[in-house]
């Protein structure tokens, strides 16, 4: 069996995707990229947090290299191990080591859900010092100028067991992602999904609805990224209702009531 | 079952209860002759009626011995009625629905098509909240109608042929009043020039004095009752726009069931009731009038020429005017209801703006004067302006602060409320800048005083005191020792509540007892370990790789199961207000029996604490579950003993919270509070400074390494929990009735 190193190249976004800038986050992160300091990205589900480092890489022009954490995601998972092949043994980078080898983008999505003894591996990397010790190669990389690190999470109701340790978040620079007003969320579903407007203003505003259930017991709203995929659905030729339905709100709970209500909603809008 | 066996069985169900033998015997006898499944059926029924009412359980197994018409599948529904029946009319009512053995209530069921509030109300409050943008509490009422936070609406509709019809209705009519809010209506005031116009049209002389209302406006035409219901259609339309163009499909299905409803309502006796209902009826088939059709914003500006105009010509009709039958299904306009409301919400808007820009004001001006040596005196001095920033024409503009010629941004908050006011308002009061500028060079607003001496001598402590600080935001610290906390115990009680609750929460305890288990089992595969089951092959190839790479091989190369142990304390401080009276209080019980099973269920550490007290000199706790201690009889009988008390300072009660939980050894800690309302103690503990002492136990807890969250059942709640527990650190609950199940899928989210 042969391990194949990933290219880098792959990791290289070729074309610009979409992203409407709802604040100052491009210029703020741009100025950050400049000055070598990692970014801590925090917002709801589905509110572009990932489509916006996309965006970064692309206007950066460097690779992007994503690892979705996950509870038993290993430091060997991050940094790298020996395979054996053949007769001989092959070092493996792991997504982290050649991000900074390369000069890329390193997103870590979804932070808090990897094990604290994971995370502390990329102490050294954000702070002034940039280096990532490889243990086992006896190795220590200084990351290039290009080199950026990025964390994201999500602020909303956290397990209280799930946190982030402050020794972790006070090295970022922190942009705060949130969906943006109904105009321009109109705009991103519209374009996204390659419906009317009219169609994207009216997922947007059962959107809306949505979140205001917020505090009666749905933990979130419906996301951007869910109001595109029904408008997709709805592209594809499903029925609107029947789009929203299975599309947005048998995603959002499983609760009788909150069904019930949304499915309402939803026959209210439409 | 034979006699001997469904006595048992009986005395098992109504435990502790134990009624005389010589009551029950013949009916147990007579209950032992029937078929046996006819006995299951019968005795299922029992748990539910008999907290409620001993005599209507024994007349029900009475009527179930003779004859039930009801067959087994409608039975709980058919109690459900008798309990509703019960607790309307007493015995006598509940006796007429159950003697003829259900027959009634079958017939009913099959003919009827009304929609009742209660079967809908679970999600339509849903939807409301949804429709609103935040949750507005429904309740039944008479006629539909709203105060901007409530929402009531007519307990049964029954004016079309079937369910569906009637319950597009429902939507409709609330989806109309929530119009009503969305749209203004209830800030709508008429000016000087139109209280005149009616004045000189009807030649009468208003009441001096009297300000410009809607109510003043309406009382001075010839029969205000009329001229309200036509400001009342004109409203309609605007909301029907509002429906037609943000809920098409609502509009969609309103249009399906339209012309049925209009056979049912459109007849009225007298003829100006008869122009009236045809009006509201126009409006209701199409609210666009030919010109306006494409501008849902609609004319709402200046409403009140049309209205003169428009009363002019349904008046000329004659006769007396009585509501027709479509208003009282649609419900009225609540405007002393909704002023009320308005005021209360101006209120809270200006005490926080000025807070909030005081603060930033002494904020700026400390820079200042640390800058150039100034004092802080200067600040009355200061030029400042709020100046709005952004494109002409542009819907949303951010406000800027201006002061001594230089612009400062307003935090998010703060703009926030200066939008709200301005949207209110049109304009931010002087008063209100004014206001803040005193704050900021006083430091303290007007209105409130030092209740160091106001409390009067205070005696010294009993013994058993804990002694805890409070802050005072005004003199920005801590007031040393200054509440006396006591834990108080919690008499032992002996009553059915806790098996009666856990007999309703039968089901739900079953499918949380099952979650909450596997939280519990928290076991996992973990590979790279010294020693286990199995080999873990990648550790293996791994380390066999390191080995030829020359390298320090790991040892760790096994798979073992490995139970996790959670390391985790909670701690729940429950209100013991005298606000909790009543089924708040009932529900605060069964949501601590529903917590107590879960967390059995979970094995996690956990303590229940009740506060209640007067005044600074008595703050109580009381234990109803230590964190050390078992759950067993004595917490179940403290937590039917639980009644309301006195205040809710709430300081005091976290500082103390935070202090026993402090001293357990769990790595992860957890406070949670559960309150029905504002912290307030009969002294000067309310306000803001209520909420700022609140506020600084929790952050005083967090700083010591405790997760802090509150539970609360407020309506008002929204306006200071974010305050004090921080956003996403607080959960409200509009419907009290959900307390057991919400409180404890928290602690499940946030532990798992």
């Amino acid at each position: 069996m042969a391990y194949q190193q990933q290219s880098i190249e792959d990791h290289r976004i070729s074309s610009e995707p979409f992203y409407l800038p709802l604040g100052e986050e491009v210029s703020i992160a741009l100025a950050a990229a400049a000055r070598r300091l990692p970014l801590l990205l925090k917002g709801p589900t589905g509110c572009g947090k990932t489509r916006f480092m996309r965006y970064l890489a692309w206007r950066l022009q460097r690779p992007l290299v994503t690892v979705s954490c996950h509870d038993d995601l290993s430091t060997s998972d991050l940094v790298g191990r020996y395979l054996i092949k053949g007769d001989d043994t092959v070092w493996l980078d792991g997504p982290l080591t050649r991000a900074v080898r390369v000069g890329g983008i390193c997103y870590l999505d979804e932070i808090v859900e990897a094990r604290k003894d994971t995370t502390v591996v990329i102490h050294p990397l954000a702070d002034d010092r940039r280096e990532l010790p490889i243990e086992k190669r006896g190795e220590l990389l200084t990351a290039p100028d290009e080199f950026l690190l990025a964390v994201s999470y999500n602020p909303g109701y956290q397990s209280v067991l799930k946190d982030l340790k402050p020794s972790t978040r006070q090295r970022f620079v922190s942009l705060s992602f949130d969906y943006p007003d109904e105009r321009r969320e109109a705009l991103i579903v519209s374009k996204e999904a390659g419906i009317e407007s009219s169609l994207a203003l009216q997922l947007v505003r059962l959107g809306a609805m949505s979140r205001g259930l917020k505090d009666s017991g749905l933990p979130e709203g419906a996301s951007t990224r869910l109001l595109i995929q029904a408008g997709l659905l709805v592209q594809s030729g499903i029925d609107v209702q029947t789009a929203c339905l299975v599309g947005i709100v048998e995603s959002l709970t499983d609760d009788p009531d909150l069904l019930a209500a949304l499915k309402e909603m939803v026959a209210a809008v439409f | 079952m034979n006699e001997q066996a469904c006595k048992e069985r009986f005395y098992q169900l109504i435990h502790p209860s134990h009624p005389n033998e010589w009551e029950v015997e013949d009916l147990l006898g007579r209950l032992a002759g029937l078929p046996a499944d006819r006995q299951e059926v019968l005795l299922d029924q029992v748990s539910p009626i008999w907290p409620v009412s001993h005599s209507l359980c024994l007349a029900f197994l009475e009527q179930g011995v003779r004859r039930i018409a009801v067959p087994d599948l409608l039975l709980a529904d058919w109690v459900r009625a008798l309990l509703q029946r019960y607790e309307r009319d007493g015995l006598r009512g509940a006796r007429t629905l159950l003697d003829d053995g259900g027959v009634k209530f079958l017939a009913s069921r099959e003919q009827s098509s009304a929609v009742t509030l209660e079967q809908i109300a679970p999600w339509l409050s849903l939807f409301v909240a949804g429709l609103a943008g935040e949750a507005m509490e429904l309740t039944a009422g008479q006629t539909a109608a709203t105060d901007t936070v409530t929402l009531r609406l007519p307990p049964e509709i029954d004016c079309a042929g079937d369910g569906t019809a009637n319950t597009v209705l429902y939507k409709m009519v609330a989806a109309v009043h929530v119009g009503f809010v969305r749209q203004g209506t209830y800030r709508l005031v008429p000016g000087n020039n139109d209280l005149a116009a009616v004045r000189m049209r009807f030649d009468v002389t208003p009441p001096s004095g009297s300000r410009p209302s809607l109510a003043a406006y309406f009382a001075l035409f010839p029969e205000p009752q009329l001229a309200a219901d036509l400001f009342f259609i004109d409203e309609c339309r605007r909301a029907m726009q509002w429906i037609e163009s943000r809920l098409p499909g609502l509009a969609r299905q309103w249009r399906s069931v339209f012309p049925e409803l209009r056979q049912q309502l459109a007849v009225e006796p007298t003829s100006i009731g008869t122009a009236v209902s045809r009006l509201a009826l126009a409006v209701l088939h199409d609210p666009f009038e030919p010109d306006r059709r494409g501008d849902p914003s609609g004319a709402a500006a200046n409403p009140w020429p049309a209205l003169l105009e428009c009363y002019r010509q349904v008046a000329d009709h004659g006769g007396a005017y009585r509501r027709p039958l479509i208003l009282e299904m649609l419900g009225h306009h609540d405007f002393s209801g909704a002023a009320e409301q308005l005021e209360t919400r101006r209120a809270l808007v200006r005490e926080a703006f000025v807070r909030q820009l005081g603060r930033l004001l002494a904020d700026h001006h400390q820079q200042a004067s640390e800058g150039n040596g100034g004092t802080a005196d200067q600040v009355e001095a200061t030029q400042i302006m709020l100046v709005e920033e952004g494109e002409q024409g542009q819907t949303t503009c951010r406000l800027v602060l201006h002061i001594d010629n230089e612009n400062c941004q307003l935090p998010d908050e703060l703009q926030a409320l200066a939008a709200e006011i301005l949207q209110d308002r049109g304009r931010i009061p002087a008063a209100y800048i004014a206001a803040a500028v005193g704050v900021a060079g006083g430091g303290v607003s007007s209105g409130h005083h030092d209740d160091a001496d106001a409390a009067g001598p205070s005696p010294g402590p009993a013994p058993g005191a804990r002694l805890v600080d409070e802050w005072d935001f005004r003199r920005n610290g801590y007031r040393k020792n200054w509440c006396a906390v006591y834990e108080k115990e919690l008499p032992l009680v002996q009553s059915n509540f806790v098996a009666a609750t856990l007999q309703n929460y039968h089901g739900v305890l079953l499918r949380l007892r099952r979650q909450f288990e596997m939280m519990r089992v928290d076991e996992c595969f973990v590979g790279r370990q010294r020693e286990g089951d199995e080999l873990d092959l990648d550790a293996a190839v791994e380390a066999r790789a390191d080995r030829r790479a020359s390298t320090a091989a790991s040892d760790r190369l096994f798979i073992r199961l490995q139970r996790n142990e959670r390391d985790l304390a909670s701690l729940f401080l429950v209100d013991l207000s005298n606000s909790t009276r009543g089924w708040v209080g009932t529900v605060i019980k069964e949501a601590l029996v529903v917590l107590c099973e879960a967390m059995a269920a979970a094995g996690d550490r956990y303590g229940i604490y009740g506060f209640s007290g007067m005044r600074r000199s008595r703050c109580e706790l009381f234990p109803i579950k230590r964190l050390d201690e078992p759950y067993g009889e004595a917490v179940t009988r403290r937590i039917g003993s639980i009644a309301p008390r006195e205040y809710t300072r709430l300081g005091p009660a976290i500082r103390r919270g935070a202090e026993l939980l402090g001293t357990s050894d769990a790595r992860t800690r957890l406070l949670v509070t559960l309150t029905d309302g504002k912290p307030e103690d009969y002294d000067d503990y309310k306000g803001e400074y209520a909420v700022e002492d609140t506020r600084k136990a929790l952050l005083e807890a967090r700083g010591s390494g405790l997760h802090a969250f509150g539970v609360t059942i407020d309506r008002q709640a929204r306006d200071y929990l974010p305050r004090i527990f921080g956003s996403d650190h607080y959960l409200l609950i509009d419907q009290v009735q959900q307390l057991p199940l919400r409180m404890v899928d928290l602690y499940r989210h946030l532990t798992s």
